[in-house]
């Protein structure tokens, strides 16, 4: 039977790539795949995420190859996005999977939303495939269990981070979240923000605690990605891991024999 | 000049000179011991009294009070901490709780401050040195966890105020700033690693969508549209994680009006939410009138 897997998407803008390539993995893999947004409406890309000459101050990289645009317009300007389900709507024993996806509107509309951390604690206690993608990792440092303590779910598991080396936090505190395709009922937010709204890496190692990991590579690359699979939890570090993420996902619900380990965790 | 012996006029000489020596040192202590503070707030909504407190209590102390903001645009006041029929959905569903969390008063004073000059040249969080003041206040509101607490500026000040040994207050939501502000000499740990803080409990953050609709919003200065799911952080809980198990992270679902929770660590002052606002006024000052007695 076709795994059924629920793919979330911000809708203060997406970086492109981070949602693209797990959805068209997933797709390609088969799966039944359901996408889920905050209003229910069509995720748009961040325009920087979809332009190819844009370079990365940070890491003086240009980020977004031309053919991912291409392909992410071609999703955006298209029908498969166009009726996701809201968070609310979405209930996790319908699905085998949950996958988050990044961006930077994600900080504001996703990670810390009531209703993506009961997905993800239904996801968790009922030992289902939880992933995340760079920024959305702060989902999974955000959802707590209070059978234990109030820790996050990620104490104690190696999780990747998007380093602290390249977090924003330009040169003035203005930071825009314009997106591709942006429609008068669909626009996004007019928000400018001092570059990221929280350090990440410094978050997740907080989060692990000592006995977890926290894995921030400044050298992941789309040649050499960083993505680690800690039971239940696939996680990746930013968009150069994108492509690898989805694979990732791809490969360990298709070998679930081979990855799953027994949950459930604090039923 | 017969009436006064040699001895006597000695005396009143001395007396004399120990009064202007008096008044003299006065002036001079008087001088240096007018403290001058740094108080920062959001442009995307504060919540009223945890800006108006504290902001009153420092004036009336008769402290040099700077004001300093993202934008360097007047900090207004989210319409729901002005409105004194709002109920806190969160308090509402706790028994025992009063969940009209803002009294009238408080918002006749916080819209005559807005209606006024105090507030309405701050300058920007970018240009504020440190080294022009004894003591950092940040204030709190559903728009400092926007763009006060993860602020790069108002981290560097409070990097180097922690540094310098000076005051560091931040009330409710603004104390993320403090587990956000890390320490390069310490492992990236956050600068109230191993400290005792306060901080806005888990149990009153909020659950649903909230809008940062402003009071007093003008074309020039409006705010955002941005709609939060919920608090954009669980503070209590990240609060926990960065004061690691040597730390206390204090939110308290308990405090009140009457019984406020405000935690002094030196050089940290940090107040749970807006019930301990006018608190956290009074124990800075407290402080920064004894410093002898507070500073380590």
């Amino acid at each position: 039977m076709a795994k059924k897997v629920l793919v979330l998407a911000t809708n203060y803008g997406s970086w492109g790539e981070e949602l693209q390539a797990p959805w068209d993995a997933l797709n390609k893999a088969g799966f039944n795949v359901t996408l889920a947004t905050p209003l229910g409406k069509k995720p748009l890309p961040l325009a920087v995420s979809v332009d190819p000459d844009f370079v990365d101050p940070i890491i003086n990289f240009n980020v977004n190859p031309p053919e991912v645009c291409a392909r992410i317009k071609e999703l955006t300007d298209g029908d498969e996005w166009a009726n996701p389900l809201t968070f609310k709507e979405a209930k996790m024993e319908n699905y085998d999977a949950i996958v988050l996806t990044g961006g930077l509107g994600a900080m504001i509309d996703m990670c810390n939303s009531y209703n993506v951390h009961k997905l993800l604690m239904d996801a968790y206690r009922a030992n289902k495939l939880i992933g995340g993608l760079c920024y959305a990792i702060a989902s999974l440092v955000y959802t707590r269990d209070p059978k234990n303590d109030y820790k996050s779910i990620i104490f104690g598991k190696q999780i990747t981070a998007h380093p602290r080396a390249w977090d924003f936090y330009g040169a003035d505190w203005d930071f825009t979240y314009d997106l591709y395709g942006a429609t008068e009922d669909n626009k996004g937010t007019d928000v400018h923000t001092p570059g990221f709204l929280w350090p990440l890496e410094d978050l997740v190692r907080d989060a692990v605690g000592e006995n977890g990991a926290c894995i921030s590579r400044i050298n992941a690359s789309r040649i050499d990605p960083e993505v680690h699979v800690d039971w239940p939890f696939v996680t990746g570090t930013s968009v150069e891991s994108s492509i690898a993420y989805g694979d990732l996902i791809v490969e360990v619900l298709n070998n679930l024999d081979k990855y799953k380990k027994d949950g459930p965790y604090n039923k | 000049m017969d009436h006064i012996t040699n001895n006597n006029y000695d005396i009143i000489v001395r007396n004399k000179m120990n009064q202007m020596y008096k008044i003299i040192l006065i002036k001079i202590g008087g001088n240096e011991m007018t403290k001058k503070v740094l108080v920062c707030a959001t442009n995307f909504g504060v919540w009223a009294e945890e800006l108006q407190a504290p902001w009153d209590a420092l004036v009336k102390a008769g402290f040099d009070v700077t004001l300093a903001t993202p934008q360097g645009k007047k900090p207004l006041p989210l319409q729901i901490s002005v409105d004194p029929d709002f109920i806190d959905p969160m308090l509402d569903a706790i028994p025992g709780a009063n969940p009209k969390v803002n009294p009238p008063e408080v918002c006749a004073r916080t819209k005559e401050l807005v209606n006024g000059d105090e507030w309405s040249n701050p300058i920007k969080l970018s240009d504020a040195k440190m080294a022009d003041y004894d003591a950092i206040v940040g204030t709190g509101g559903l728009g400092a966890m926007m763009d006060l607490a993860p602020n790069k500026y108002f981290k560097g000040l409070i990097y180097e105020a922690y540094e310098a040994n000076k005051l560091v207050g931040t009330l409710c939501y603004a104390t993320a700033a403090l587990l956000f502000t890390r320490d390069p000499k310490n492992g990236f740990r956050s600068i109230v690693s191993g400290r005792r803080i306060a901080c806005h409990p888990r149990a009153w953050d909020f659950e649903d969508d909230v809008t940062l609709d402003l009071w007093g919003a003008t074309e020039d200065n409006k705010g955002t549209d941005a709609v939060y799911s919920g608090f954009l952080y669980p503070l209590e809980d990240i609060g926990r994680d960065a004061v690691g198990p040597g730390g206390l992270c204090i939110g308290d679902p308990l405090a009140t009006r009457d019984n406020p929770r405000v935690i002094v660590d030196w050089p940290f002052v940090t107040g749970n939410s807006v019930e301990s606002s006018i608190e956290y006024g009074n124990v800075i000052v407290e402080i920064l009138n004894n410093l002898e007695k507070y500073k380590k």
